[in-house]
């Protein structure tokens, strides 16, 4: 988020004095403007060196769409000032509105300029400003000698045409940040130098003694704008990609554009002028192409540092992972509660500028504070001393006060002079900060595995919120049922098989074999939220390879608005047997702890002496000792009933079926009674810890 | 050779292809069906096919009731007769690279692509009586010569050079460039009625070359007149009774009613 230079200091100050601020992107504009000259009038189509006036000009313009530029903000200049009804499909205007501003004459193209320079509120043109970007594509003849001096044609009558020195001067009083010209007729080399200075890249078609030429591609076109234009859309007309992004950053920079698209088969030879050496850093699909620092971290794999990101899985940034040693391997664990684990971060500057002492600031928060900075609670925070223009790098700090198991939301936010974040929890609509949704738990697999989160409606409007589950990869034979309290209506469920709990809580079943389950017209209020559950089995058969794989995303008309992965793996039974003693000792040794329960103390005691021992290997000894824990736990009843009435009922039940589980010496039924029962546990102890 | 005259357009038009096949398949031409089959069903203006009498029709002009072809390679300039297609005389040009040609009224001007200039060239004795500097485009990238035609004392020459193609047009008598304009288009040939200027653009082998026209004195504004199914057009000029243009492709020689 870029943000004007004399309010970077105040808005610096208020940061470190840790006030809550808005940041100025609401207030100052910074627009991307284009200015597209085509400087004849298409009759014909399919006809060389005639049709490309539209043609190319049509490809310029879509390129600009799909970069972030508005309509609003490209002015075009071409023809008669009609767009011309081409008879190919893709060559017609798919806007609700011409493109075509005006006819091109020289009096309209120094008037353009003239109004981007001083504004002009009858044609609804603002004058730019220092923090503006501004582009211009100019097409057709031009004529030039020896001296290098380019004259361009305008309709080809001689009155008309506009001198390299008259295009300098003419744009010249337009305010800029940067600005960039790509040039696509003959001698248009011979404009570089009446142009060039160290904000400005111009990318001519040709030398200054050279002509440019038009070649057959999916219709006929000027070389350098077909070519130019397939570099910035990272594909061709026909959708074939192509590799513009040579960094692979998923940006495509104005200088990457010149290297794929002049190393390709052409007529002339494409020039570059680039004085101040920012064509490496003008990304025109950044918000303000050329920044000066420009640093985010990534909402998604396909995150480019747009704002607002796309909203698919944009809660699972891949710049934000943990891990449970501090291994630097950049594959997100999730986190293990009551041991250290380490978070990291990665951020890359893509402004032209070095950025300097970036704050890192690492949090969590309850999943139903995910768009809420004020109710975050800090992890820790790393800073970045320098981060070079076009530089990436890692962050990691470790992490012990890991909260009881359960479903949060974990972020990241940058912080440095120049670019601060804004007041958005929202992660896809700041590019400083990233979320992911994590699961605080214990490496469970084999039996029934349960955990619980939040469905809700976090806009200011009541809406009907669809729940989906997509079953990306499920078992046969695996078995997932999902949990919802009575206050959780709808209207339709697709995929799944429904019966009530004696808590009068919806059961769905989900059908394996569905690709997807769907709840259908769930109405909350704004902020409402409820708490479900998901169970999740493998099949008994399962090896320590086999895995299971929901995607659920909380959708509104169709567009995604949240959601969570939720991965299950099978490990070798000894190893699931530690790891849910492990979790069960720390989350009674807390419950202990927080109400002074000497059941609790003695749980966690118990559970401690086979983890530490390494006896929880021991079956025979899980079994035994599994006896003495149950009832210790169900002697907890009252004291729920007392804490937690909602959940009490459910927890006595748990309590009953593990008794039971204990009766029948099934290990593998024992552990998933003993995890249904520690998740509940878990769950009450995290709602008390709110009302703090 | 036969030639067909197509005074009844519609009854003809399958004698014409027959006899064109015949004509395509002398020359060995390896386009000719499809765009002999455009041209003849898609061009209602066609009047007139004849095989061009050389194999490397370059340059084509109209003097005294009569075709003048010049063959590129053989560097032969022919007249032929407009309707039998008979070569009736030949003259060899001691020209380096002749590849266009037009009628002034009183002499044919020859373009040499290699020397860059424009002979006087006496057609009744085959000498060459003086010449002018043809115009040369300050350009380094590839570009080449068109066709050719006179305006009163204008000669116009088109030069093919992409987006820096140009028709220049000079004094006739002393080579002095008295303008120059885009064509909006590759330009091949040229020809002009003393008032229109006709240019026949190129538009590769895969596109129907496109006819336009513009008034000699306003050249900035120009329509397109016409789609021709020709693949590889080297020049054209207005004849008595329409317009003739040469596809070297095909070695074939069309007239068309000009619009």
């Amino acid at each position: 988020m870029r943000i004007q230079s004399g309010k970077k200091v105040a808005l610096l100050l208020a940061v470190l004095a840790g006030l809550q601020i808005a940041t100025a992107e609401e207030a100052i504009a910074q627009e991307k403007v284009a200015v597209l000259i085509s400087t004849g009038n298409t009759t014909s189509d399919d006809t060389y060196y005639h049709s490309e006036y539209w043609y190319d000009l049509m490809l310029m313009y879509r390129m600009l769409i799909e970069n972030g530029f508005t309509h609003d903000n490209i002015h075009v200049l071409y023809g008669n000032g009609s767009d011309f009804a081409s008879t190919h499909t893709y060559y017609q205007n798919p806007y609700a509105s011409a493109m075509t501003d005006y006819a091109v004459s020289r009096t309209n193209i120094q008037n353009i300029f003239n109004w981007l320079a001083v504004g002009n509120a009858a044609q609804g043109i603002s004058a730019m400003t220092s923090n503006d970007f501004l582009f211009v594509w100019w097409m057709g003849h031009g004529s030039g000698g020896a001296a290098c001096n380019t004259t361009f044609d305008v309709m080809g009558i001689p009155s008309q045409a506009v001198t390299d020195t008259e295009l300098a001067a003419w744009t010249a009083p337009i305010a800029h940040d940067k600005r960039a010209f790509v040039f696509m007729t003959c001698h248009s080399g011979g404009a570089m130098d009446n142009l060039q200075d160290v904000v400005t890249v111009s990318m001519p078609s040709c030398t200054c003694a050279q002509s440019s030429y038009s070649d057959s591609y999916d219709v006929v076109h000027g070389e350098w704008t077909y070519l130019v234009a397939a570099a910035l859309r990272k594909m061709l007309p026909d959708t074939t990609g192509v590799t513009s992004d040579a960094d692979g950053n998923l940006l495509v920079s104005l200088q990457e554009t010149f290297n794929w698209a002049s190393s390709q088969p052409m007529g002339s030879t494409p020039q570059l002028s680039d004085l101040g050496a920012i064509a490496p850093c003008v990304f025109l699909k950044s918000k303000l192409p050329g920044d000066d620092i420009e640093i985010y971290s990534r909402d998604h794999g396909f995150d480019d540092g747009t704002v607002p990101s796309n909203y698919s899985t944009w809660f699972h940034g891949p710049d934000l992972w943990v891990r449970h040693f501090n291994d630097g391997i950049p594959v997100h664990l999730d986190p293990e509660f009551g041991q250290t684990n380490y978070v990291y971060g990665n951020v890359h500057n893509i402004g032209c500028g070095t950025a300097g002492n970036i704050s890192v600031e690492f949090s969590w928060v309850q999943q139903s504070g995910w768009n809420n900075p004020a109710a975050w609670n800090p992890i820790a925070t790393a800073n970045i001393p320098l981060l070079p223009s076009l530089a990436s790098t890692s962050v990691v700090v470790p992490w012990s006060t890991v909260p009881v198991p359960g479903t949060y939301c974990m972020h990241t936010r940058l912080n440095t002079a120049g670019d601060l974040e804004n007041a958005y929890g929202e992660a896809y609509r700041d590019n400083n900060k990233v979320q992911i949704n994590v699961e605080v738990k214990d490496t469970w697999a084999g039996a029934g595995w349960m955990h619980f989160f939040f469905v809700e409606n976090a806009s200011k409007k009541p809406t009907s919120v669809d729940l989906a589950f997509e079953l990306r990869f499920v078992p046969k034979d695996a078995q997932i049922s999902l949990e919802l309290p009575p206050e959780i209506r709808f209207e339709k469920v697709i995929g799944a098989e429904i019966s009530k709990n004696p808590d009068g809580w919806t059961v769905l079943h989900f059908v394996p074999s569905q690709k997807r389950v769907m709840v259908f017209g769930v109405p909350l209020a704004s902020m409402e939220k409820h708490r479900v559950f998901m169970t999740t089995v493998l099949p008994p058969t399962s090896n320590t390879k086999q895995w299971l794989e929901v995607m659920f995303t909380e959708q509104v008309r169709g567009r995604t608005k949240g959601g969570i992965r939720i991965v299950r793996r099978a490990g070798k039974p000894e190893q699931v047997v530690c790891q849910v003693l492990s979790t069960k000792m720390h989350v009674f040794d807390a419950v202990a702890e927080r109400f002074g329960l000497d059941e609790a103390r003695y749980v966690a005691k118990l559970a401690a002496k086979l983890v530490e021992s390494r006896e929880c290997r021991n079956m025979d000894a899980f079994r035994e000792i599994m006896g003495e824990i149950s009832k210790l736990e169900c002697a907890l009843g009252e004291f729920m009933q007392k804490i937690s009435p909602r959940h009490a009922r459910r927890y006595l039940r748990a309590c009953k079926d593990l008794d039971a589980a204990v009766t029948k010496g099934d290990p593998g039924d024992i552990l998933e009674k003993q995890q249904k029962l520690t998740t509940i546990t878990s769950l009450v102890l995290a709602e008390d810890i709110l009302k703090d | 050779m036969k030639v067909v005259k197509m005074c009844n357009k519609t009854k003809l038009l399958g004698v014409v292809w027959v006899v064109l096949w015949a004509g395509v398949g002398c020359l060995g031409s390896q386009d000719g069906p499809e765009y002999l089959q455009k041209t003849s069903r898609m061009d209602q203006n066609v009047l007139h096919v004849l095989a061009s009498p050389v194999l490397d029709p370059r340059g084509l002009t109209w003097a005294k009731d009569r075709l003048w072809v010049i063959d590129g390679k053989s560097r032969l300039l022919a007249r032929v007769h407009p309707e039998s297609g008979k070569m009736e005389h030949t003259w060899e040009l001691s020209i380096a690279g002749p590849t266009a040609v037009a009628w002034d009224g009183s002499f044919l001007r020859i373009l040499d692509a290699e020397k860059q200039v424009v002979y006087r060239f006496d057609p009744e004795n085959g000498k060459i009586l003086d010449f002018i500097q043809a115009p040369r485009p300050d350009i380094e990238s590839k570009w080449s010569y068109g066709g050719m035609a006179v305006v009163d004392s204008d000669l116009y020459i088109a030069v093919s050079a992409g987006w820096c193609s140009k028709i220049y047009c000079m004094d006739l008598e002393t080579g002095k460039i008295r303008k120059d304009f885009f064509p909006q288009c590759d330009p091949r040939g040229l020809a002009s009625d003393g008032s229109r200027l006709w240019i026949l653009a190129y538009n590769t082998s895969k596109l129907p070359a496109k006819l336009n026209v513009r008034d000699v004195n306003q050249t900035s504004k120009h329509r397109f007149v016409q789609d021709l199914w020709v693949a590889d057009p080297t020049d054209m000029v207005m004849g008595d009774n329409g317009l003739w243009i040469v596809d070297r492709q095909s070695g074939r020689i069309l007239q068309l009613q000009a619009q």
